[in-house]
């Protein structure tokens, strides 16, 4: 049977089930993937990323920030999708923030990061 | 749990003792409680788009999007309408085939149609070897010249040098390009930003470019959404959520701005500072552990950031400076963030924010800079909440007045110099 497709390193594999789904190119998408999981789908994402952020950090940097392979690609978007739900995580404990003005009004703008989407 | 200057005491305080208060510093501003009316009279909000924003340079975009020759953006400054209840202008911003940024109105001299019609609620940029109208075709350059008229002969003496597109006098500052809808503007650009232009003449503004871009359109008035990332007085309440303690503590509860510059015209600076008790959490030592962010952890590079703290202020956080009238940047050690209001009608506002990095040089800077990215935003989804409910109550007759603190400076003077300015 195939084994169907590895979005990272063997060293990350621990991550795998989180691919493709967290692993998004946008601000914009991350933003909005997040304050639609759970409390507790966002705790179990930091659970299982934070621990190997350093490990993450060296292996993306190999690499030239707009000549990285797909796998760099893919951890680095796990990297940025844990910087979007740590606030929610660590501080304030809802997935959207409280008291502020509704998701819907509030519009994303912000460039592209990089020139190549991860694959 | 002993606190930072407890163990580190070669940290300077900001003298509070003998800090005077803002007002004694400033002992020909008054104190009083202020007219509702400058934030719900259309006829003021009318009298402020002739008087002041027809007549001053208006931040229009970064030269950033510019890069090439053909590169354009437009932008539509609903404030500028030649009627109350026109429509809106939009303007093209060109990098002309000399390198130089050129602007004009964005409407075709044949019939008046627009001639690009981008979307402008986005920071993409696109590149065109001339401007074509879409209605009939007429060509025009880089320049504005136009260069073609299809079946120009069937026109009757048509003049094609003298109907280009027409200019909008456009200058840059350090790569914020500014436009003037005044024929003959009163002051130049640099003269108008005069005391902004001193303090931040070697902040590398050149090096930094957007990250993150967000925009509201807001129900209240300009100077309303202003107000509300122009003290520290809020700081406790409306971002209990997203920063409880970076910025409170026992040694400013208040979040008193540290230093504050009320320039005559205008123009007005603040600096604020970090509580010496934040203790960081587990990420965001992993992001200092790396670099800095926007409020910290910038020892090292600080002297990359000439005109940063201008005052060399303890404990700096970042400065907030009001370029008047409707645009604030914010400095920090390793970027800046800002803020554009574009005033739509008296109660309605397109708010747009942003925050500035330098280009990473490796990719796990992009992951420090995304968390710095993500905790302004949401901060700015609380700072923003607070503003239709504002206007609500200004307008709903229950306060003829309202009443600044000490604090509360920036949010005075910027009441003043626009009264001033209506009244002039």
């Amino acid at each position: 049977m195939d084994q169907g497709q590895k979005f990272l390193p063997d060293k990350f594999s621990d991550l795998e089930r989180y691919c493709p789904d967290w692993m998004l190119d946008s601000e914009k998408e991350r933003y909005r993937f997040r304050v639609n999981q759970t409390m507790e789908e966002l705790d179990e994402f930091y659970k299982a990323v934070f621990p190997l952020m350093d490990d993450l950090a060296e292996y993306i940097d190999q690499y030239e920030i707009n000549a990285m392979p797909a796998k760099a690609m893919a951890l680095l978007r796990l990297g940025q999708m844990l910087m979007e739900v740590s606030p929610a995580v660590i501080t304030y404990r809802e997935p959207d923030v409280p008291n502020s003005i509704k998701f819907e009004r509030f519009h994303v703008i912000s460039p592209a990061d990089l020139s190549e989407p991860a694959k | 749990m002993s606190t930072q200057v407890e163990t580190n005491p070669e940290l300077r305080l900001p003298d509070w003792e003998n800090t005077k208060p803002i007002s004694e510093q400033h002992p020909d501003m008054d104190t009083g409680p202020v007219s509702v009316d400058p934030y719900v009279s259309d006829e003021f909000f009318e009298l402020e788009r002739e008087k002041i924003f027809k007549q001053m340079w208006l931040y229009a975009g970064r030269a950033e999007r510019l890069k090439k020759p053909g590169d354009y953006f437009v932008v539509t400054m609903e404030v500028l309408r030649t009627k109350k209840n026109g429509t809106y202008p939009s303007f093209i911003i060109c990098r002309d085939d000399h390198g130089e940024i050129k602007a004009f109105y964005n409407a075709c001299q044949h019939r008046g149609t627009k001639v690009c019609w981008d979307e402008t609620d986005s920071w993409e940029s696109s590149n065109r070897k001339y401007f074509t109208c879409r209605f009939h075709g007429w060509v025009y350059g880089h320049d504005g010249a136009l260069k073609h008229v299809p079946n120009e002969n069937q026109f009757f003496n048509l003049n094609t040098a003298a109907r280009g597109l027409k200019p909008i006098n456009c200058a840059v500052w350090k790569d914020f390009i500014f436009l003037n809808a005044k024929e003959d503007p009163d002051q130049t650009l640099e003269e108008q930003i005069a005391p902004h232009a001193t303090t931040l003449k070697d902040f590398p503004f050149e090096k930094l470019h957007k990250t993150g871009v967000w925009t509201v359109t807001v129900n209240c008035n300009w100077k309303v959404a202003l107000d509300a990332f122009q003290e520290g007085y809020h700081v406790q309440t409306v971002h209990a959520a997203t920063i409880p303690n970076a910025f409170n503590g026992p040694l400013n509860p208040n979040c008193t701005p540290t230093s504050i510059g009320l320039y005559e015209g205008g123009n007005r600076s603040i600096t604020f500072m970090v509580s010496p008790d934040y203790q960081p959490d587990e990420l965001e030592r992993w992001v200092l552990s790396r670099g800095n962010n926007w409020y910290s952890g910038g020892d090292k590079i600080a002297s990359q950031y000439k005109g940063a703290n201008p005052n060399n202020d303890p404990f700096y956080a970042f400065d907030a400076h009001g370029f008047f009238p409707n645009m604030l940047v914010d400095p920090f050690i390793g970027g800046y963030y800002g803020h554009e209001f574009w005033p739509i009608d008296v109660n309605k506002t397109r708010w747009v924010g942003s925050i500035n990095f330098t280009e990473a040089t490796k990719p796990s800077e992009l992951l420090s800079q995304e968390h710095g990215k993500i905790l302004l935003r949401d901060a700015f989804r609380e700072d923003t909440v607070t503003l239709d409910a504002s206007q609500e109550g200004l307008e709903s007759g229950a306060v003829k007045d309202v009443v600044f603190c000490d604090g509360e400076a920036a949010p005075r003077h910027l009441y003043n110099s626009v009264v001033d300015r209506v009244n002039s």
